[in-house]
């Protein structure tokens, strides 16, 4: 009998998970321990919304009275210190245990940072939780300059906002494109034409040496080639590491993440991994961990099932979305794999704009620029490997949601 | 109680939605196999029109993040969601269908 479930990290997937097991019925305990001072909120809001000064406070994930409602025991500002899985059983700061049934961990990821001289020096900066957002906030304003070093969905993201902020923004990305990673190079190149519209500088291929300072605060970058450009902040945006320290601790092999099975169960019984923490398995082949959103939020579903002994292996398609430049930007499926690429819309102008990889007779992944309301449609025909001919997906006049209605799933893909 | 009318029963087809923005609230008007419902445009977790989302039964889907609400009762199926919708009273007689901006629709 589960009676016990301790949930360490409340974020999305923790705070998911907490409400799929009160969804699915459980009525045993369920505590919830995160390190940040307040109850799980919108984390991507940090780059957008809350970034631009919109509103104060990223919004909370959950209403404060359903924690209270729903017995949820939440332990906000705890940091867990210690697992032992062999006993069942967390130790947290004050010396204090606890006992659990079954684990979740969901410990999310950390800005991954920057081995260079200089990294420590005030102005140098990271956003991943709600205090690094209101410290960047408070430098993103008229004649203030920001440098970005990284020029992924963060890096992107922050550089449209704090240049609407009036900021004057660079930049500098090692790769000869930005994006070049999750978007790739069509659209990579296009976010980065519609950013430089903004007036965003952009710097490709940039090789930086160092973070030079006056008085420990930082004041400019220096490059390989002995320039140096200087800048009052600089947000390092190179990506995330999950953070598996407990599971390391604990004796679990891991590798950019914990590694689960398709309903998050790790290499040790009891304990669970969901969200940017856990090394996921895909639907295409491989696992690896996926940072995002509506992939976190899945799996901390799929997790919670798999603690209270009703498993449904849930295999991830890759999804994500981001805003930059003021265009809406969705994913699913990877960017890069096998098939063919086929346009949908204003390919001139980039937008609206669908491209849907077709492999084996299914839409195997898609992007979409500003096409919200077909790119809906284009993830059910993912999700579902829903049979699709080309010339009638090539065609302007079809209807994608009249494939989806026409052609019921088969299953097999 | 003050109905409205806000459109004709053909323009909602099955399983779509409409917006109407010439109210003071604009709204989101769903046809639910042949039921209509109607709530407030705007996404509660951004600027976003929910007459561009996904119906599915009677839950919609933002379209841009993916939160998603039961169209009948205004509230919060899934997350970034984060707060109910207003929802209004619906009629429809004859191939008209009104709306009262005053009421939410009875609970079953
Ligand atoms: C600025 C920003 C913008 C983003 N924008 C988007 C976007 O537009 N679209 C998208 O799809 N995704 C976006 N993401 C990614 C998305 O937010 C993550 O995928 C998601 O938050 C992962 O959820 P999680 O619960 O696994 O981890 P997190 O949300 O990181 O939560 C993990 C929590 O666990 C806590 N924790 C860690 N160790 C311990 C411990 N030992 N004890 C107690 N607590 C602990 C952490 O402090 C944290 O609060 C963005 C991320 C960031 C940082
Ligand atoms: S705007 Fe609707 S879910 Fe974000």
């Amino acid at each position: 009998m589960i009676r016990d479930i301790a949930i360490v990290g409340f974020g999305l997937a923790g705070a998911s998970a907490a409400l799929s097991l009160r969804d699915q019925g459980y009525d045993g305990r369920i505590h919830l321990f995160g390190d940040e001072p307040v109850p799980a909120y919108d984390r991507p809001s940090l780059s957008k919304s809350v970034l631009a000064g919109a509103t104060v406070e990223a919004p909370p994930l959950l209403d404060a009275a359903w924690y209270a409602d729903a017995a949820v025991e939440i332990h906000a500002g705890e940091r867990v210190q210690r697992i032992e899985p062999a006993r069942r059983r967390l130790h947290l700061p004050a010396g204090t245990s606890l006992t659990y049934d079954r684990l979740l961990l969901a410990t999310g990821a950390r800005a991954r940072t920057l081995s260079l001289p200089g990294a420590e020096l005030d102005g140098v900066l990271s956003l991943r939780d709600q205090a690094d957002s209101a410290k960047l906030r408070s430098r993103i304003g008229p004649g203030m300059s920001l440098l970005i070093v990284g020029g992924g969905l963060i890096g992107c993201e922050v550089a449209t906002t704090a240049r609407k902020a009036g900021a004057e923004v660079r930049i500098l990305e090692s790769a000869d494109e930005l994006l070049l990673r999750v978007l790739g190079r069509r659209l990579g190149a296009w976010c980065r034409e519609r950013l430089e519209a903004l007036g965003v500088v952009v710097q490709r291929n940039a090789r930086i040496t160092a973070f030079e300072g006056k008085g420990g605060r930082a004041r400019a970058v220096a490059f390989a080639d002995g320039l140096r450009i200087s800048a009052d902040t600089v947000l390092i945006s190179i990506g995330a590491e999950p953070d598996t320290a407990l599971a390391q601790q604990a004796g679990l092999a891991c590798v950019r993440g914990v590694p689960v099975d398709a309903t998050g169960l790790s290499a040790c019984p009891e304990l669970f991994v969901a969200g940017d923490a856990a090394c996921w398995p895909l639907r295409e082949g491989g696992q690896r961990s996926l940072e995002t959103y509506l992939n976190s939020q899945a799996q901390a579903a799929t997790a919670a099932a798999a603690m209270l002994g009703r498993a449904e292996p849930s295999p991830q398609v890759p999804r994500a979305w981001t805003e930059i430049a003021g265009h809406r930007i969705q994913t699913i499926g990877d960017f890069e794999g096998p098939g063919s690429w086929l346009l949908r819309g204003d390919a001139e102008s980039g937008h609206p704009l669908l491209m849907l990889r077709v492999h084996g007779g299914a839409v195997a992944a898609a992007m979409s620029v500003d096409a919200t309301k077909d790119f809906a449609t284009a993830t059910r025909l993912v999700e579902a490997g829903t049979p699709v001919s080309l010339p009638a997906l090539s065609d302007p006049a079809t209807n994608l949601r009249d494939l989806l209605r026409a052609r019921p799933s088969t299953g097999t893909r | 109680m003050a109905f409205v009318r806000v459109c004709g029963r053909s323009e909602v087809a099955e399983g779509e939605a409409l917006k109407l923005e010439q109210f003071a609230i604009p709204l989101a008007l769903f046809n639910v196999n042949g039921e209509f419902f109607a709530t407030q445009d705007r996404c509660t977790h951004g600027e976003w029109s929910l007459s561009d989302g996904y119906l599915d039964g009677d839950v919609v889907e933002c379209s841009l993040h993916m939160g998603k609400f039961c169209v009948r009762t205004g509230k919060v199926r899934s997350a970034p969601a984060n707060g109910a919708l207003r929802t209004f009273a619906v009629r429809v007689e004859g191939d008209e269908v009104f709306v009262d901006f005053d009421a939410a629709p009875a609970m079953p």
